[in-house]
Protein backbone atom coordinates (compact mmCIF):
# COMPACT_ATOMS: atom_id res chain seq x y z
CA UNK A 1 0.00 0.00 0.00
CA UNK A 2 1.22 3.73 -1.04
CA UNK A 3 0.34 5.03 2.76
CA UNK A 4 0.75 3.36 5.77
CA UNK A 5 -1.20 4.62 8.35
CA UNK A 6 -3.99 7.91 7.88
CA UNK A 7 -2.72 9.41 10.84
CA UNK A 8 0.80 9.97 9.83
CA UNK A 9 0.05 10.05 6.26
CA UNK A 10 -3.31 11.75 5.77
CA UNK A 11 -1.27 15.34 4.96
CA UNK A 12 1.60 13.05 2.61
CA UNK A 13 -2.19 11.78 1.13
CA UNK A 14 -3.35 15.15 0.76
CA UNK A 15 -0.50 17.01 -0.79
CA UNK A 16 -0.40 14.11 -3.42
CA UNK A 17 -4.45 14.83 -3.81
CA UNK A 18 -4.07 18.08 -4.66
CA UNK A 19 -1.22 17.67 -7.01
CA UNK A 20 -3.26 14.69 -8.76
CA UNK A 21 -6.56 17.28 -9.07
CA UNK A 22 -4.66 20.26 -10.39
CA UNK A 23 -2.53 18.12 -12.94
CA UNK A 24 -6.10 16.20 -13.91
CA UNK A 25 -7.82 19.45 -14.79
CA UNK A 26 -4.68 21.03 -16.18
CA UNK A 27 -4.50 17.93 -18.86
CA UNK A 28 -8.46 18.44 -19.59
CA UNK A 29 -7.82 22.11 -20.30
CA UNK A 30 -5.35 21.50 -22.28
CA UNK A 31 -7.34 18.92 -24.35
CA UNK A 32 -10.43 20.37 -24.86
CA UNK A 33 -8.64 23.42 -26.36
CA UNK A 34 -8.86 21.84 -29.38
CA UNK A 35 -12.20 22.32 -30.07
CA UNK A 36 -13.34 24.89 -32.80
CA UNK A 37 -16.39 26.55 -32.96
CA UNK A 38 -16.54 26.68 -36.87
CA UNK A 39 -16.72 23.08 -36.45
CA UNK A 40 -19.94 23.34 -34.32
CA UNK A 41 -23.19 24.32 -35.68
CA UNK A 42 -25.50 26.64 -34.69
CA UNK A 43 -28.89 24.74 -34.78
CA UNK A 44 -30.90 27.22 -32.17
CA UNK A 45 -30.24 29.37 -29.12
CA UNK A 46 -31.96 27.89 -25.60
CA UNK A 47 -32.27 30.72 -23.01
CA UNK A 48 -31.85 28.06 -20.21
CA UNK A 49 -27.72 27.62 -21.23
CA UNK A 50 -27.53 31.70 -21.64
CA UNK A 51 -28.89 32.22 -18.25
CA UNK A 52 -26.62 29.12 -17.06
CA UNK A 53 -23.63 30.44 -18.50
CA UNK A 54 -24.40 33.94 -16.92
CA UNK A 55 -24.92 32.95 -13.96
CA UNK A 56 -22.27 33.09 -10.90
CA UNK A 57 -19.83 30.06 -10.63
CA UNK A 58 -21.22 28.72 -7.78
CA UNK A 59 -24.96 29.26 -7.84
CA UNK A 60 -27.40 26.49 -7.08
CA UNK A 61 -29.51 26.83 -9.90
CA UNK A 62 -27.12 25.58 -12.75
CA UNK A 63 -28.16 22.37 -11.48
CA UNK A 64 -31.58 22.05 -13.03
CA UNK A 65 -29.89 22.47 -16.99
CA UNK A 66 -27.49 19.67 -15.55
CA UNK A 67 -29.98 17.67 -14.60
CA UNK A 68 -31.57 18.27 -17.61
CA UNK A 69 -28.49 17.51 -19.79
CA UNK A 70 -27.61 14.02 -17.83
CA UNK A 71 -31.50 13.08 -19.29
CA UNK A 72 -30.99 13.80 -22.14
CA UNK A 73 -27.96 11.77 -22.47
CA UNK A 74 -29.46 9.04 -20.31
CA UNK A 75 -32.39 8.64 -22.44
CA UNK A 76 -30.41 9.18 -25.52
CA UNK A 77 -28.51 6.44 -24.69
CA UNK A 78 -31.44 3.99 -24.01
CA UNK A 79 -33.10 4.62 -27.30
CA UNK A 80 -29.38 3.82 -28.63
CA UNK A 81 -29.04 7.83 -30.03
CA UNK A 82 -26.28 9.04 -28.24
CA UNK A 83 -23.40 9.81 -30.69
CA UNK A 84 -20.88 9.19 -28.16
CA UNK A 85 -19.81 6.73 -25.67
CA UNK A 86 -21.97 7.19 -21.98
CA UNK A 87 -20.01 5.94 -18.94
CA UNK A 88 -21.87 3.42 -16.80
CA UNK A 89 -21.71 4.48 -13.60
CA UNK A 90 -23.77 7.33 -12.27
CA UNK A 91 -20.54 8.26 -11.01
CA UNK A 92 -18.83 8.76 -14.05
CA UNK A 93 -22.19 10.53 -15.65
CA UNK A 94 -22.40 13.08 -13.28
CA UNK A 95 -18.72 14.27 -13.60
CA UNK A 96 -19.12 14.11 -17.12
CA UNK A 97 -22.24 16.50 -16.99
CA UNK A 98 -20.55 18.94 -14.10
CA UNK A 99 -17.50 18.94 -15.05
CA UNK A 100 -18.70 19.62 -18.90
CA UNK A 101 -20.92 22.51 -18.17
CA UNK A 102 -18.49 24.10 -15.73
CA UNK A 103 -15.85 24.08 -18.07
CA UNK A 104 -18.33 26.35 -20.28
CA UNK A 105 -19.73 28.47 -17.67
CA UNK A 106 -15.74 29.32 -16.77
CA UNK A 107 -14.56 29.46 -19.75
CA UNK A 108 -17.61 32.45 -21.29
CA UNK A 109 -17.04 33.85 -17.70
CA UNK A 110 -13.20 34.27 -18.22
CA UNK A 111 -13.50 35.24 -21.84
CA UNK A 112 -16.21 38.15 -20.83
CA UNK A 113 -13.75 39.22 -18.20
CA UNK A 114 -16.01 38.50 -15.15
CA UNK A 115 -13.35 36.37 -13.70
CA UNK A 116 -9.47 36.48 -14.26
CA UNK A 117 -7.64 33.27 -15.74
CA UNK A 118 -6.30 32.53 -12.40
CA UNK A 119 -9.39 32.57 -11.21
CA UNK A 120 -10.61 30.03 -14.14
CA UNK A 121 -7.93 27.35 -13.13
CA UNK A 122 -8.80 27.64 -9.28
CA UNK A 123 -12.81 27.37 -10.35
CA UNK A 124 -12.08 24.22 -12.46
CA UNK A 125 -9.89 22.69 -9.04
CA UNK A 126 -12.37 23.53 -6.52
CA UNK A 127 -14.96 21.97 -8.61
CA UNK A 128 -13.20 18.91 -9.24
CA UNK A 129 -11.97 18.71 -5.34
CA UNK A 130 -15.76 19.32 -4.45
CA UNK A 131 -16.44 16.48 -7.01
CA UNK A 132 -14.21 14.12 -5.69
CA UNK A 133 -15.39 14.66 -1.69
CA UNK A 134 -18.98 14.00 -2.66
CA UNK A 135 -18.36 10.69 -4.67
CA UNK A 136 -16.24 9.30 -1.68
CA UNK A 137 -19.12 10.33 0.73
CA UNK A 138 -21.37 8.77 -1.89
CA UNK A 139 -18.95 5.74 -1.71
CA UNK A 140 -18.53 5.26 2.11
CA UNK A 141 -21.96 4.26 3.56
CA UNK A 142 -22.79 4.54 7.23
CA UNK A 143 -22.49 1.35 9.00
CA UNK A 144 -21.00 -0.60 6.63
CA UNK A 145 -17.22 -1.54 7.04
CA UNK A 146 -14.71 0.28 4.41
CA UNK A 147 -13.16 -2.55 2.46
CA UNK A 148 -10.75 -2.19 -0.41
CA UNK A 149 -12.48 -4.73 -2.93
CA UNK A 150 -15.89 -2.19 -2.33
CA UNK A 151 -14.49 1.13 -3.64
CA UNK A 152 -13.02 -0.93 -6.59
CA UNK A 153 -15.87 1.11 -8.15
CA UNK A 154 -14.83 4.30 -6.74
CA UNK A 155 -15.16 7.18 -9.48
CA UNK A 156 -13.64 10.78 -8.79
CA UNK A 157 -13.72 14.29 -9.98
CA UNK A 158 -12.00 14.17 -13.78
CA UNK A 159 -13.98 12.68 -16.45
CA UNK A 160 -11.69 11.31 -19.94
CA UNK A 161 -11.14 14.33 -22.23
CA UNK A 162 -12.13 11.60 -24.84
CA UNK A 163 -15.80 11.73 -23.22
CA UNK A 164 -15.75 15.03 -22.39
CA UNK A 165 -15.30 16.92 -25.74
CA UNK A 166 -17.91 15.64 -28.06
CA UNK A 167 -20.37 15.64 -24.75
CA UNK A 168 -19.18 19.98 -24.40
CA UNK A 169 -20.20 19.93 -28.44
CA UNK A 170 -23.91 19.71 -28.11
CA UNK A 171 -24.15 22.42 -25.55
CA UNK A 172 -22.54 24.57 -27.98
CA UNK A 173 -25.15 23.86 -30.65
CA UNK A 174 -27.54 25.99 -28.80
CA UNK A 175 -26.63 29.06 -28.08
CA UNK A 176 -26.11 32.16 -29.88
CA UNK A 177 -22.92 32.38 -32.39
CA UNK A 178 -21.60 35.38 -30.68
CA UNK A 179 -21.63 33.33 -27.35
CA UNK A 180 -20.32 30.16 -29.03
CA UNK A 181 -17.28 32.20 -29.89
CA UNK A 182 -17.07 33.15 -26.56
CA UNK A 183 -17.03 29.75 -24.82
CA UNK A 184 -14.84 28.44 -27.63
CA UNK A 185 -12.29 31.39 -27.19
CA UNK A 186 -12.20 31.14 -23.14
CA UNK A 187 -11.56 27.35 -23.73
CA UNK A 188 -8.48 27.69 -25.83
CA UNK A 189 -7.22 30.54 -23.24
CA UNK A 190 -7.73 28.40 -20.20
CA UNK A 191 -6.06 25.60 -22.57
CA UNK A 192 -2.91 28.23 -23.20
CA UNK A 193 -2.99 28.76 -20.22
CA UNK A 194 -2.58 24.79 -19.06
CA UNK A 195 -0.27 24.38 -21.60
CA UNK A 196 2.18 26.74 -19.67
CA UNK A 197 1.29 25.43 -16.79
CA UNK A 198 2.52 22.04 -17.69
CA UNK A 199 5.15 23.05 -19.07
CA UNK A 200 6.60 24.68 -16.28
CA UNK A 201 5.62 21.68 -14.02
CA UNK A 202 6.73 19.29 -17.02
CA UNK A 203 9.71 17.26 -14.69
CA UNK A 204 6.60 16.90 -12.43
CA UNK A 205 4.11 15.90 -15.04
CA UNK A 206 6.66 13.21 -16.16
CA UNK A 207 7.00 11.79 -12.38
CA UNK A 208 3.48 11.38 -12.32
CA UNK A 209 2.95 10.48 -15.55
CA UNK A 210 4.78 9.20 -18.66
CA UNK A 211 1.62 8.30 -20.35
CA UNK A 212 0.05 12.17 -20.31
CA UNK A 213 3.60 13.27 -20.80
CA UNK A 214 3.47 11.41 -24.16
CA UNK A 215 0.18 12.39 -25.11
CA UNK A 216 0.78 15.79 -24.52
CA UNK A 217 4.35 15.47 -26.83
CA UNK A 218 2.12 17.12 -29.55
CA UNK A 219 1.19 20.29 -27.84
CA UNK A 220 4.67 21.06 -27.31
CA UNK A 221 6.41 20.45 -30.50
CA UNK B 1 -38.11 11.26 -31.44
CA UNK B 2 -35.11 10.06 -33.75
CA UNK B 3 -32.15 12.14 -33.00
CA UNK B 4 -30.27 12.79 -29.84
CA UNK B 5 -30.31 16.92 -30.87
CA UNK B 6 -33.93 16.47 -30.84
CA UNK B 7 -34.14 14.56 -27.25
CA UNK B 8 -31.80 17.54 -26.06
CA UNK B 9 -33.94 20.32 -28.04
CA UNK B 10 -37.09 18.75 -26.51
CA UNK B 11 -35.89 18.64 -22.64
CA UNK B 12 -34.34 21.86 -23.07
CA UNK B 13 -37.27 23.28 -24.59
CA UNK B 14 -39.82 22.05 -21.72
CA UNK B 15 -36.84 23.68 -19.14
CA UNK B 16 -37.20 27.00 -21.10
CA UNK B 17 -41.01 27.11 -20.90
CA UNK B 18 -40.80 27.07 -16.86
CA UNK B 19 -40.94 22.79 -16.24
CA UNK B 20 -38.95 22.16 -13.58
CA UNK B 21 -36.18 19.54 -13.64
CA UNK B 22 -38.10 17.40 -11.58
CA UNK B 23 -40.91 17.10 -13.67
CA UNK B 24 -39.01 17.22 -16.99
CA UNK B 25 -37.42 13.92 -15.49
CA UNK B 26 -40.88 12.47 -14.57
CA UNK B 27 -41.91 12.65 -18.08
CA UNK B 28 -39.27 11.02 -19.97
CA UNK B 29 -39.61 8.03 -20.32
CA UNK B 30 -36.76 5.55 -18.89
CA UNK B 31 -36.15 2.03 -18.41
CA UNK B 32 -36.55 1.09 -14.45
CA UNK B 33 -32.81 0.44 -14.78
CA UNK B 34 -31.93 3.87 -16.34
CA UNK B 35 -34.44 5.41 -13.94
CA UNK B 36 -32.07 4.22 -11.01
CA UNK B 37 -28.87 5.55 -12.64
CA UNK B 38 -30.29 8.71 -13.54
CA UNK B 39 -31.58 8.81 -9.98
CA UNK B 40 -28.04 8.47 -8.73
CA UNK B 41 -26.43 10.81 -10.83
CA UNK B 42 -29.07 13.57 -9.85
CA UNK B 43 -28.15 13.04 -6.33
CA UNK B 44 -24.69 13.30 -7.01
CA UNK B 45 -25.34 16.42 -9.28
CA UNK B 46 -26.94 17.75 -5.71
CA UNK B 47 -23.46 16.66 -3.59
CA UNK B 48 -21.66 18.22 -6.29
CA UNK B 49 -23.61 21.89 -5.59
CA UNK B 50 -23.70 21.15 -1.65
CA UNK B 51 -20.00 20.11 -1.89
CA UNK B 52 -18.54 23.30 -3.75
CA UNK B 53 -20.78 25.55 -1.50
CA UNK B 54 -19.21 24.28 1.82
CA UNK B 55 -15.73 24.80 -0.12
CA UNK B 56 -16.56 28.34 -0.88
CA UNK B 57 -17.59 29.08 2.57
CA UNK B 58 -14.43 27.22 4.03
CA UNK B 59 -12.47 29.47 1.85
CA UNK B 60 -14.37 32.79 2.69
CA UNK B 61 -13.27 31.34 6.16
CA UNK B 62 -9.76 31.54 5.64
CA UNK B 63 -9.50 27.65 5.01
CA UNK B 64 -7.38 26.53 2.09
CA UNK B 65 -8.60 23.64 -0.04
CA UNK B 66 -6.12 21.25 1.72
CA UNK B 67 -7.78 22.02 5.31
CA UNK B 68 -11.01 21.35 3.82
CA UNK B 69 -10.76 18.32 2.35
CA UNK B 70 -9.34 17.24 5.34
CA UNK B 71 -11.90 18.13 7.11
CA UNK B 72 -14.45 16.50 5.34
CA UNK B 73 -12.20 13.67 5.44
CA UNK B 74 -12.15 13.78 9.10
CA UNK B 75 -16.24 13.99 9.00
CA UNK B 76 -16.61 11.12 6.29
CA UNK B 77 -13.98 8.90 8.33
CA UNK B 78 -15.55 9.49 11.90
CA UNK B 79 -15.12 7.04 14.10
CA UNK B 80 -14.06 4.79 11.58
CA UNK B 81 -10.73 2.40 12.42
CA UNK B 82 -7.17 3.62 11.68
CA UNK B 83 -7.53 0.69 8.95
CA UNK B 84 -10.25 1.40 7.41
CA UNK B 85 -9.39 5.12 7.24
CA UNK B 86 -6.08 4.06 5.41
CA UNK B 87 -7.93 1.35 2.80
CA UNK B 88 -9.89 5.14 2.25
CA UNK B 89 -6.98 7.40 1.27
CA UNK B 90 -5.24 4.38 -0.94
CA UNK B 91 -8.46 3.74 -2.89
CA UNK B 92 -8.75 7.31 -3.90
CA UNK B 93 -5.08 7.46 -4.66
CA UNK B 94 -5.29 4.48 -6.80
CA UNK B 95 -8.34 5.99 -8.63
CA UNK B 96 -6.31 9.28 -9.02
CA UNK B 97 -3.47 7.69 -10.33
CA UNK B 98 -5.08 5.16 -12.51
CA UNK B 99 -6.83 8.22 -13.85
CA UNK B 100 -4.14 10.17 -14.81
CA UNK B 101 -2.67 6.96 -16.49
CA UNK B 102 -5.56 6.29 -18.47
CA UNK B 103 -6.90 9.71 -19.63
Amino acid sequence: MKYENYSEDINKFLLDSEDNIKLMTTVGSLLLGDIKEEEIPHIKEFKCIKEFLEQPLNSPEGVALKKVFAAAVVYANEKGLLPFRLPESAEEVANLVDDGLTRLKVAYQQNIGRIDIYEAADALVDRAEARAIACVEMAVEVGVPILAEKLETLCLSNPKTALLTPFVRPVLTYVAEPVKKCVCEGIRCVAEVAKSTIRETIDFVKEKSPVIVKKLASFFS
Amino acid sequence: MKTFNEILESLLGKLDNGNTAENIIKETQLSDENKKLLEKVNKLLDAFEEKAASLQAAKEDGDSNRKWMYKQLERITEGRSEEEKTILINAMSKVESDNLEKH
